[in-house]
């Protein structure tokens, strides 16, 4: 018998008229999100008069007057119209005069109505209350399962209890039985009256994977490369970027944090660097709303002087306990979808949301974390303050070769380690007072500085599910003192989701993220000397206790003015930003048919980021005061309209959808700048002697309109075709000038094939067994406002108007986006039952038309010129192996391991730019036969034989001094500009161990990198100060190198063996010279293998909860960044870098490292 | 349902169509900057531009080369070439200056309003034009500025005669029209106040100069355009002179060049010797003797007659140089600019007369450029008068020579006395041109003084096949070399 069935919700669809102004209406976002729709109440006087209607109108008419639910069989009522006229009716009354010509009779239970028909009635129907219990696997109830009557929407939920109660109309019915994370059941009542329904978790088999658009798909449909990540990956670790716990733990992401401090930006690449000049951060899609995720760091702006400040890329606005899953969209077939701006890669973040029928749920997570700072543990102890092997004497303190640097404390000359043994003697520190001569050592002088950082962390969620929808709400509260004093990170979160089913078909999900972000005192990238600990540390002789730099004069001046002393940051510089972000979405589904299905998205995104900058007057940076204020406002929105399509004919099934979608992008800043505070402590322009004027940008600007299609062919479940398309239309690319070409086409096609399926193969071994192909396209949005001439004006000359050509760039004569085409192969295994499982690919992308800005001759009469000039590969393998060693009852060992190789290179570079290719940053460039961004300087010369060359000096004076015999050597360098290095390491990947006892879980990450270089800069300065281990060979004047000193000219070359001692001061330091030394002796491999993550987890055995309130209770222990089980750099850190952009070879010595312990308490109700 | 189904599908053809929407180009333009401009603030801009860049490839060079003056950081001293200076002149010119014009003589050209003002940019382009073809010799020319037009990025170099005769097609051209327009004032004028008939005026002067320039290659053609430049009226007082008018906001140029580490600006022996014995009283306006550096708190003593002023010297012998640039007067930021000093053109007048271009008195010529020079002075910052009694004094006792070769050797050395501080280029070429003043090369060097600057480096890496080409013409090096001269003073 076939049922319909009806209630009251049904009939009032909630439809917005205008669906585009949904998004601008996030305050109605809430209003809708909460429209619970309930059934009225059940009232017994029913008014009816109407004549010659169909009878199922005339039943929900008195659905809609008392709320009573009926059941029917669609053949039973359909074409039957009557015609009826009852005032202040019973139910009885209305329906005997509804039914009385009819051949229909009716029961009712519990205010639920059937009908039948009259001759079958009395003997099989029988309506029936069914009672049960839904429980899991070990026979725990699942509290809120939801238990429906098959061919209705009528249904309840489970109780507390698992327990649940439903009538049905007989003995026939089937009940389906569902659980979020479970695989549902149909249960047949036959005659039972009470059922017990056990539901089996859903396997990792039939996983369902997010993908493009946010479209969920059987992993075995997919073509290409995609990695899930659960959010308890990204919780649990809590960094404050969750993107940084995805680090050695995905194949082919390669997450890099530097050390900017919680909420920097993080450099996070997927297989390669793909652009020149754009961004290499992947696309954040965040609910299938692409986020403002820019990065705006400014390592090297005019801000120099503030050390390069990094504003944070965003993503750290995001609570990680707030996150369901993260999908990772590797190669380009994957991405396509998201055409332009998914060059590198899309990133799709999937949040948490109340689940249907669950009922109430409350979440409280509490989080505390240590910080500590991990000392340089291979800086010399040997040698003291001084030079020529010697502690300063009064004597040095007038020698004018010193410059009066001892005498004040400036310059580099009081921070020099070049003298004698650390033997106890006495010795002048920098603050004129004479004591013994032993080391400082770095952990001592850490423990000075450093104090121990707290992190807590408290979230608490609460979510509730009913039959139609649910809510999430979420609020969470960060508290990060770091270790470094003054600086301290805060987030505030409240994330408020609902779902909504009106009726049947339309469903609707709405959020709101809200957060704020505090970042006090954050660290500055890179410098020039104004103090960050990294760059001073080095540059601090050996034996000089660093809290000697925080002394002053009686006058409060600081008595060490010596540029690079951190106590200045500390206590006269301001570095706060504060990011206020309303992150929003808005996604209604309307299915049409059961095969044809619309959908809308909307999201919005403001991000509102003031900052103060502030320096008070002191005697050593900015002496007389800076006061800055920038504020940053970004927004960002998307809308996207689609419809999908499904049908299944026999052995082929077809899912296809289409759609169009518009984003907009804006920012506008504003930047205050003024010097000279008159008094220290008011900060207010009207305090500062000199105010620049303002500095105000509406740019970038940009919109981009797009179309986009999609048809997945699948053939007897075990071969899969699908081809996408989008076309895209920059704003970015048009201009008032001809020949500009707006838009651009990303199609792609991919190919799976489950060929244990297809040839059906004994799975008793090969389990599963999936080959698959891909090729795609994607691009990178172009920068906008660049395709025309624009004008600025000048201050007036003698009352006349003057303006000039912006920048002197000449817009380019055509732009197109950079293009990435990708092609993949890849293979997943599975064996012995899914023990073991194995995913391999291998990829070729081809990166086209990168944007580069060119110096051009000024005889053009402009200097510079936009202009699409090169090209490169990235290609690489990727390989991810899981599996259970050992699977019993009560233990479990799962092993999971990554590992992948990428290799760039720069295949061509258009001749306008020069062999030379183009400068990055310090010694980091680009030349065609190089990869990206590489390491290029100086070498230490070799002859012809390939022996080391050295050249005498006096070790007392150096080279310059012609009057005093040489006595010593250094090697001699080679100025010609050589290749030293990639930065990009040729293997990355991790391991990761779990343990499972019975409610004991323990696990521990190992990850590395191998290949790759980074030229350290502050390992020149450790050399040049004589503080690094380097510089110990030869300090005792004995170490006579192996090499040959040429007698002849340079044309001439005539070599000899060597003779004298090397002398490591004046080869490092010179004198106060760092440059006799060539840029290979700052490369190092940046090789590293770390044990960066172990957690120890104990979750409560329900046996003590029972009767209780409490759902699970879960403590763990978790510490990361350990320890580095290899690692080739000396002193710095390999991960870190000045910049997270193109600048990423090079480091300026930055922080040192930390490890963290965390302490984390999980408590559900 | 069916209207959720309307309005999604609407949604979708909207979106669709509005993929070719009309308004991303002006979507696309920056919001922060100006789209569409008065084509006279951008004249004005390059006239402005003219004088206020870095004057250091002046002073480096030009100063040190015609004896002018010292500094230890001049290259030009020891006549070896660096690239700074080389890249700061090629720079300091084809950037600020013919940014503007390059861009804004197309606009003005269609602009019946603004003819005037077409004309005037098409006479300021040649005229920083022939500054850099001076400098260089063959330059690019007819390929320059057309970046944006034609998507030249690597203009080809033009031989400087072809240069010169373009000038001259350009200045005639400017005559006419302004001729024409009369009535039209030039817009974004910060010369004349928009007067189109000073505009020709200084255009019929520039015809001058570029007629004098070509005695040596083209004697003919210089008799030719120094009788049409007459003829077309060149100016005739020092009110029609092109002065910029500077400002702390725009200020002139050699108070940068002088405030960045030129303090010890001294003034060179030879032309405080050649100005002690003469007698003239520009010696206290031109220098001062200081005791130490103007920025480390230098003062200027006040010499009652220039027996104590003391220029530098290459020989030992001679007493420490004492006379700096008279700071007061160049290094302020308001100090006016004279672009192209009215004496100069009474030289000049006097010049072609002498050589028989014209007729004329050469003497009454000669008189009125130092005249005019003198009174000129009075416009500096610090308004220096020499008055007319020093005038006539010093006219009186430098009486032009009875034979032709001795009153163009003074005249010229005249010309070289007047051009200092402003005009030092335009002095290097009229020495170059006419062997005036005869200046001993400096002991120690090479002994050649340079008539050429190498090209900059930076055209070797963004240009190199076109300046390579044009190289072959200065013996394939780029330096200071005998064969490198520039066309006219072969």
């Amino acid at each position: 018998m076939k049922l319909n069935a009806f209630s009251t919700a049904i009939y009032k669809p909630w439809l917005p008229k205008k669906i585009l102004l949904v998004m601008k209406l996030t305050t109605l976002f809430m209003v809708i999100a909460f429209m619970q729709c309930s059934a009225s109440a059940f009232s017994q006087k029913i008014n009816l008069d109407v004549t010659n209607v169909p009878l199922k109108q005339v039943l929900k008419e008195i659905n809609k007057q008392n709320g009573y639910l009926f059941f029917y069989d669609t053949k039973d009522v359909r074409n039957k119209n009557i015609t009826i006229k009852v005032k202040d009716a019973s139910v009885d009354e209305a329906l005997n005069a509804c039914l009385k010509n009819l051949p229909l009779t009716y029961k009712i239970v519990n205010n639920t109505v059937f009908l039948q028909e009259k001759d079958n009635a009395v003997t099989s129907v029988v309506p029936l209350n069914i009672k049960g219990k839904v429980v899991d696997e070990k026979g725990a109830p699942l509290p809120g399962a939801s238990i429906k009557l098959k061919g209705t929407t009528l249904g309840v939920t489970a109780d507390a209890n698992g327990a649940f109660s439903i009538n049905v109309p007989d003995d026939k019915s089937i009940l389906i039985v569902s659980f979020v994370g479970f695989t549902p059941k149909e249960v047949a009542v036959a005659n039972n009256t009470f059922l017990t329904v056990s539901l089996s978790e859903s396997g990792k088999l039939s996983e369902v994977v997010v993908t493009a658009l946010g479209i969920k798909k059987a992993e075995k449909q997919l073509g290409y490369s995609i990695s899930q990540v659960g959010g308890e990956e990204v919780s649990l670790t809590r960094e404050p970027t969750f993107i940084n716990a995805l680090e050695g733990k995905v194949a082919g992401l390669v997450v890099q944090s530097p050390p900017n401090g919680p909420g920097g930006s993080s450099r996070v690449i997927l297989r390669g660097n793909s652009s020149f000049s754009g961004s290499n951060q992947p696309l954040y899609v965040v609910d299938g709303v692409p986020i403002n995720s820019s990065t705006r760091e400014n390592s090297d702006d005019g801000g120099k002087v503030y050390g390069g400040s990094d504003p944070g890329d965003g993503l750290s606005s995001i609570n990680p306990d707030d996150i369901e899953s993260i999908s990772v969209l590797k190669g380009a077939s994957a991405a396509a979808l998201y055409g332009g701006g998914a060059q590198a890669g899309v990133i799709l973040i999937t949040t948490k949301k109340g689940k249907k029928g669950q009922g109430l749920g409350i979440s409280f997570n509490s989080n505390t974390v240590l910080e500590k700072m991990v000392p340089y543990d291979d800086l010399q102890t040997e040698y003291g303050r001084g030079y020529l092997g010697r502690p300063y004497t009064a004597a040095d303190y007038s020698d004018p070769i010193f410059y009066g640097q001892l005498a004040d404390n400036s310059g580099d000359a009081p921070g020099w380690s070049w003298g004698g043994k650390l033997d106890g003697r006495p010795f002048i520190d920098i603050d004129g007072k004479t004591k013994p001569y032993v080391s400082q050592s770095a952990a001592k002088n850490f423990s000075r500085f450093f104090k121990t950082g707290v992190t807590t962390t408290n979230s608490l969620a609460f979510t509730k599910g009913t039959e139609n929808g649910s809510y999430r709400v979420s609020l969470s509260q960060t508290q990060d003192n770091l270790p470094t004093p003054g600086e301290k990170y805060e987030r505030y979160n409240a994330v408020i989701r609902a779902t909504q089913d009106y009726g049947s078909r339309l469903h609707t999900d709405f959020k709101i993220d809200l957060s704020r972000t505090l970042r006090k005192n954050a660290p500055l990238l890179r410098g020039d000397g104004r103090g960050s600990f990294g760059l001073a540390y080095p540059r601090i002789a050996s034996s000089t206790d660093i809290t000697l730099l925080d002394d002053k004069t009686p006058d409060g001046k600081y008595l060490s003015t010596y540029n690079a002393n951190p106590y200045v940051q500390i206590e006269q510089v301001t570095n706060n930003q504060t990011q206020n972000r309303i992150l929003s979405s808005g996604n209604i589904t309307y299915d049409i048919t059961s095969h044809l299905h619309a959908n809308l998205v909307a999201g919005y995104d403001y991000i509102n980021t003031p900052a103060l900058f502030v320096v008070r007057p002191n005697n050593v940076i900015n002496t007389n005061g800076v006061y800055r204020t920038t504020t940053i406002e970004q927004q960002k929105s998307d809308v996207r309209a689609m419809l999908s399509y499904d049908h299944k004919f026999s052995d082929l099934t077809v899912n296809a959808f289409a759609g169009a979608e518009l984003q907009n992008s804006q920012q506008y800043s504003l930047d205050l700048y003024a010097e000279g505070l008159a008094d220290p402590n008011l900060l207010n322009f009207s305090n500062a002697s000199n105010v620049h004027p303002p500095t105000e940008s509406h740019t970038p600007r940009y919109k981009t309109n797009s179309v986009f299609a999609d048809v997945q062919f699948g053939y007897k479940e075990y071969l899969f075709l699908e081809l996408t398309g989008r076309n895209d239309w920059y704003s970015a690319l048009a201009s008032t000038r001809p020949n500009f070409k707006p838009n651009l086409f990303y199609p792609s096609a991919n190919l799976s094939f489950v060929f244990t399926d297809a040839l059906k193969l004994d799975q008793s071994v090969l389990s599963f067994g999936k080959i698959r192909a891909s090729i795609g396209q994607t691009g990178s949005n172009p920068t906008p406002q660049l395709t025309d001439l624009t004008f600025t004006l000048k201050p007036p000359v003698n009352g006349i108007t003057n303006a000039e050509i912006t920048g002197a760039t000449v817009p380019p004569p055509s732009l197109k986006p950079e293009t990435t085409t990708e092609t993949e192969l890849g293979t997943e295994l599975k064996f012995f039952q899914n023990r073991i499982s194995v995913d391999f690919a291998y990829y070729y992308k081809k990166s086209d038309n990168f944007l580069l800005q060119s110096t051009i001759s000024n005889a053009t009469t402009y200097n510079s010129l936009y202009f699409n000039a090169g090209s490169m590969y990235n290609r690489g393998v990727e390989l991810a192996i899981s599996g259970s060693p050992v699977k019993s009852q009560n233990f479990t060992w799962n092993v999971g391991f990554n590992a992948a190789r990428n290799k760039n290179m720069v295949t061509a570079l258009d001749p306008a730019i020069g062999a030379n290719g183009i400068s990055h940053y310090y010694n980091i460039k680009s030349k065609v036969g190089y990869p990206l961004g590489s390491i290029f300087g100086t070498t230490f010369l070799k002859n012809a034989q390939g022996q080391d060359v050295y050249i005498p000096v006096n070790s007392r004076y150096g080279t310059s001094d012609a009057s005093q015999p040489n006595d010593a050597v250094i090697k001699d360098v080679n100025n010609n500009e050589s290749y030293l290095g990639s930065p990009n390491p040729n293997w990355a990947g991790g391991i990761t161990n779990t343990f499972n006892y019975k409610n004991f879980s323990f696990s521990f990450l190992i990850d590395g990198q191998f290949g790759g270089q980074i030229y350290e800069a502050g390992a020149r300065w450790t050399n040049y100060f004589g503080n690094s281990q380097a510089s110990l060979v030869g300090r005792d004047g004995n170490y006579i190198p192996n090499g040959v000193i040429n007698t002849g000219t340079a044309s001439a070359p005539v070599y000899v063996k060597n003779t004298l001692p090397f002398s490591p001061y004046i080869q490092y330091n010179d004198g106060g010279n760092a440059d006799k030394s060539a840029d290979e002796a700052h490369v190092f491999s940046r090789t590293f293998v770390k044990f960066r993550q172990i957690s120890l987890g104990y979750s409560l055995p329900q046996s003590l909860l029972n009767g209780s309130h409490i759902r699970s209770v879960t403590l763990s222990l978790i510490a990361r960044n350990l320890f580095y089980i290899k690692k080739n750099l000396p002193t710095f850190d390999p991960e870190a870098s000045d910049s997270i952009a193109q600048g990423y070879g090079y480091d300026s010595g930055a922080l040192p490292t930390s490890r963290t312990f965390g302490f984390n308490l999980n408590v559900t109700f | 349902m069916k209207n959720s189904l309307k309005s999604i599908l609407f949604f979708v053809v909207t979106a669709a169509l509005s993929g070719c929407t009309k308004n991303f180009p002006k979507y696309n333009l920056n919001p922060d900057a100006i789209t569409t401009i008065d084509p006279g603030a951008l004249l004005s801009d390059a006239m402005v531009n003219t004088s206020i860049v870095d004057m250091f490839p002046r002073t480096a060079y030009c100063h040190a080369f015609m004896q002018y003056g010292y500094a230890n950081d001049w290259p030009g001293n020891a006549y070896v070439a660096t690239d700074d200076v080389s890249q700061r002149y090629w720079n300091n010119f084809y950037r600020p200056a013919l940014n503007d014009l390059e861009y804004v003589v197309p606009v003005l050209k269609a602009r019946t309003d603004l003819q005037s003002t077409y004309a005037a940019a098409r006479i300021w382009r040649v005229f920083v034009y022939q500054k850099l073809t001076d400098y260089y010799g063959d330059i690019p020319y007819s390929q320059a500025g057309k970046a944006l037009s034609d998507k030249v990025f690597t203009p080809a170099y033009d031989p400087q005669q072809q240069i010169y005769t373009d000038f001259v097609k350009e200045l005639r051209e400017s005559i006419s029209i302004l001729s024409n327009n009369a009535n039209q004032k030039v817009s974004g004028d910060q010369f004349y106040g928009g007067n189109a008939a000073q505009w020709k005026k200084l255009a019929s002067s520039m015809l001058l100069r570029i007629g004098m320039r070509l005695i040596k290659v083209d004697p003919t053609q210089a008799s030719t355009l120094a009788k049409e430049a007459i003829a077309d009226g060149v100016m005739s007082s020092n009110a029609d002179m092109p002065v910029l008018l500077h400002n702390a906001a725009a200020p002139n140029g050699f108070n940068f060049t002088l405030n960045d580490g030129q303090n010890d600006f001294f003034l060179h022996k030879t032309l405080v010797t050649e100005m002690k014995v003469a007698g003239d009283p520009r010696l206290f306006v031109y220098g001062g003797v200081y005791n130490t550096f103007i920025a480390n708190g230098g003062t200027k003593a006040t010499p009652v007659d220039t027996t104590q002023f003391n220029g530098y010297s290459v020989k030992a012998s001679d007493p420490a140089p004492n006379t700096r640039v008279n700071y007061d007067a160049f290094g302020q930021k308001d100090t006016p600019f004279f672009d192209f000093a009215y004496a100069e053109v009474e030289f000049l007048t006097a010049e072609a007369i002498v050589r028989g271009y014209i007729t004329g008195s050469a003497n009454d010529h000669y008189q009125a450029g130092i005249r005019a020079h003198m009174q000129s002075l009075s416009k500096l910052s610090g308004n220096p008068v020499i008055t007319d009694a020093q005038i006539s004094a010093y006219l009186a006792k430098n009486p032009l020579p009875a034979t032709s070769e001795a009153q163009i050797a003074k005249i010229n050395t005249e010309f070289w006395v007047a051009g200092f501080v402003f005009d030092a280029d335009e002095v290097w070429a009229n020495w170059r041109r006419t062997g005036y003043p005869v200046l001993t090369p400096t002991p120690g060097t090479s002994g050649v003084i340079p008539r050429k600057i190498p090209y900059p480096q930076s055209e070797f890496n963004l240009n190199n096949a076109n300046v390579t080409a044009a190289l072959a013409n200065y013996g394939g090096t780029n330096n200071f070399n005998a064969k490198a001269r520039v066309w006219w003073d072969k």
